[in-house]
Parts: structure tokens; sequence; C-alpha cells
């Protein structure tokens, strides 16, 4: 690929500044620390993630951490652009020329270009050149002497990274622009804005509320004897999801956590500050449950796996246990 | 065994499970995130709990409870040497 025929050679970067990392997935990581750069806010985009899947399927040979998932009601995008007025306008289908000509123009006006691309691709994440993987990371400048372009992925690090663009073409889907508008909506509709997330998660899936399908997960880690032969295929490479859905489940509680602070701090409604400490305390129990399965899988002497399966199964039903009340005090707080 | 042949032996297992060459590359104050991601370093700690036939508390499973290289070695250390003593 020879992005500049014309001879002429520049480095342009964006003063950018990876500021938070502790967030649920890719691309909220992107999009948080795109807010902090413009300046703007970012928490309506944690209004949705309070979430956890778990597949009751019985018909399928399907390892457990395949039926986990994370079922969002609204996408981030759209909370984003309503509440904080970041808008995201998407380029599917342009070529690959239109969008480093985006990314010299986006950078020249200040402006970081999020792109969705394959992680196989990505050399700096643990799965390059290992696994296919959908990934979302931000162009922060690029230098067209050595066809490299800069990137932020607060996801994975906290450093700017180089993209070669012959390698990125290899894997890009497309990119967007960011549009800078004024928010629709403020905070004023709190009440229903947590109580529709507490309906959705209590309706749940296949007739299982989201506390029940923690408890699930839990028992059927206990008593399937598939377990420890299922985390014992285990490696980077086929793990990976099964990390993802931990961490994700780890964060978005620290992340919801910071939804409800800044409801409280703009509503002034302080009966939401025990509830703040409670996400912080649920998040730190995921965090113990994706450790202990880190460990499981790498273990080398599995005399140790019935010890830590019964801890992860612990945790797991102290977990259920602690978000059902918060769900139920919150449900009363929002009538 | 002295600390010294301790710390010596933690290292060498770190090397093992990150990309660093030598052990003189190491530098102890240095973040964990300079060396390890959350699975490499549980991999490091299985690492020393075989070799030291340990059972770790939970808090050392957690990379994020430790400020630098420098404090997880000296805590590593400390309770191997518990260990030994009790033994």
């Amino acid at each position: 690929m020879i992005w500049n025929n014309k001879g002429v050679y520049s480095v342009q970067k964006l003063d950018f500044e990876v500021k938070m990392t502790e967030l649920c997935d890719c691309m909220m990581a992107s999009l948080v620390n795109a807010a902090i750069y413009f300046e703007r806010n970012y928490e309506y985009l944690f209004k949705p993630i309070w979430v956890f899947g778990y597949s009751n399927s019985k018909n399928t040979d399907e390892p457990f951490w395949k039926r986990l998932n994370t079922p969002l009601m609204e996408h981030p995008h759209d909370q984003l652009k309503k509440y904080h007025g970041i808008d995201l306008i998407c380029n599917k289908g342009v070529s690959y020329n239109k969008f480093l000509d985006d990314v010299k123009n986006q950078i020249a006006i200040k402006k970081p270009v999020p792109i969705e691309f394959d992680a196989f691709h990505c050399p700096w994440a643990g799965v390059y050149h290992k696994a296919y993987l959908l990934h979302y990371s931000l162009v922060v400048g690029y230098n067209n002497a050595c066809d490299i372009l800069y990137c932020v992925d607060p996801y994975v690090t906290n450093k700017t990274v180089e993209f070669p663009i012959a390698e990125l073409e290899k894997g890009f889907h497309y990119h967007y622009i960011f549009e800078l508008t004024e928010p629709e909506m403020g905070t004023e509709n709190w009440k229903a804005d947590i109580r529709n997330l507490l309906q959705y998660k209590q309706i749940g899936e296949g007739g299982i509320n989201s506390y029940d399908m923690i408890r699930l997960l839990a028992r059927d880690i206990y008593h399937t004897t598939s377990f420890l032969e299922e985390m014992k295929k285990q490696n980077d490479f086929y793990t990976y999801e099964l990390f993802y859905q931990l961490k994700y489940m780890t964060h978005s509680r620290l992340n919801y956590g910071m939804f409800l602070r800044y409801i409280m701090n703009k509503e002034h409604v302080f009966e939401i500050e025990p509830f703040i400490q409670d996400f912080n305390k649920t998040s730190a129990l995921w965090r113990q449950v994706w450790l202990k399965f880190t460990k499981i899988t790498y273990l080398n002497n599995y005399e140790k796996a019935p010890t830590i399966i019964d801890s992860i199964y612990h945790l797991m039903m102290q977990i259920a246990d602690l978000e059902e009340n918060m769900a139920n005090a919150l449900l009363i707080i929002t009538q | 065994m002295n600390r010294d042949t301790l710390e010596k032996r933690v290292k060498e297992l770190m090397v093992d499970k990150t990309k660093v060459e030598k052990i003189s590359q190491i530098d102890n104050t240095a973040p964990i995130s300079e060396y390890f991601n959350s699975i490499s370093y549980i991999q490091f700690v299985i690492a020393v709990e075989d070799e030291f036939d340990l059972d770790f508390e939970d808090e050392i499973l957690d990379a994020a409870n430790f400020k630098n290289l420098n404090d997880v070695i000296n805590i590593l250390l400390d309770i191997i040497q518990k260990n030994d003593l009790e033994q």
C-alpha cells in the first residue's frame, strides 16, 4: 500500500491521553476516552450495561462459556449521541483509500477516528495472528512516510501504538466520523432510565431473570462433570471469549456505579450513594471470579481445582444475592 | 535458601512467563503492567506456587493490588521464607 503518492510526507499526532482503562469492552473504552478528549461527559454510555446473560439451552453440546452473553437493550452509540451530543457517523462500504483520506482530514481538525476491524491483524493484541475477533479502537495520528497509523486502544493498553496501514487493511471493517452536537436529553428522567433496565433484567431470557441466570451458571459449574474437562482445553485462543465475558462483568458493574454517581451529582439524589458502594463491591466479587477462572485455566496441578470451583460457586451465589437485593432496593427508590 | 537466591529463582520464573529475555532487564520499580497482562501474571503466580509448593491467598492473584514489581516480589519472598521456616 502506497498511501502518499505525491511525495509529501508528514507525521501528525493528536495530543490524546488515555485516561481510563477499566471499561467493559473495547468500544466503550475507546468512546469514553474520546469523550474525555472532547471534554464531554460519557456516563450515559453505561446506562444499559448492568446485565448478565446465560442461555438455559440444554439441547446443545456447546461449552458453558459459549452460553454466556451480555444482552444490551440499547446501543451505546445511541446513548452517546442522545445524552452527551457525540454522534458517530458510520462509513460502511467506503474504500480503504477513502478511509485514509478521512483519517488525514479528521486528524487535521483534531478529531480521532473510531475503527472496527479484526483483532487477528492487531499487532498489539494478545490474539494477533491467532484468533478472529471484532475489535474497536481510535486512530489518533499517522506517519505517511512509514505508512503507519497511530492508535489508542484503552481496552488493551494505555499507550499509543503503531498500526501498519497494510496490516490494518487486511482486517479492516469500517470507520466512523465524530460529529459534536447538542445533547437531546439530560438526567431528568433518571428514575425511568434505571427502572427500565431493572425491568429488562427481571424479564431476563427463557423465563429466567438475570440473577437466577447467575445462579444457574454457578450450579452448572459446580455440578457439571465436564466443567474441568472443558477448562483443561483452554488456552489463550480458546478462552478469549470466556475471559472477555468475565472482564465485562467486572468492569460493567464498576462503570454502572459511575453512571449512578453521575445521576447523584446532577440530580442531588444522595440516597443513591450506598448503591455506588455496592456496585464497587459486586465488581470486586466478579473480579475474583474472573481471576479464579483464569487460575483454573492455567493450573498444572489439578488437585487444587475442586477448592477453586467451590470458591467460584459461592462467590457467584453471593453476587446473585447482592445484585438481586440491589435491584429490589433500586426499584423502590425509582418508583 | 537465602533471599537473593530466592529472588533470582522467582525472577527466572517471571522470565519464563513474559517477553523479558534476561533477569537483568527486569526493573523492580516498574509497574506490573510493564511486564504482565492479567493472564501472564496469573501464570507466573501459578509457577511460583508450584515451584515452592504453596497455595497463595486470593489477593496475590490480583496484580492490581500491587504498586510495582518490587511489591509483588517482596510479598512472594516473605511468604516463601515463612513457609520454609514453618516446615
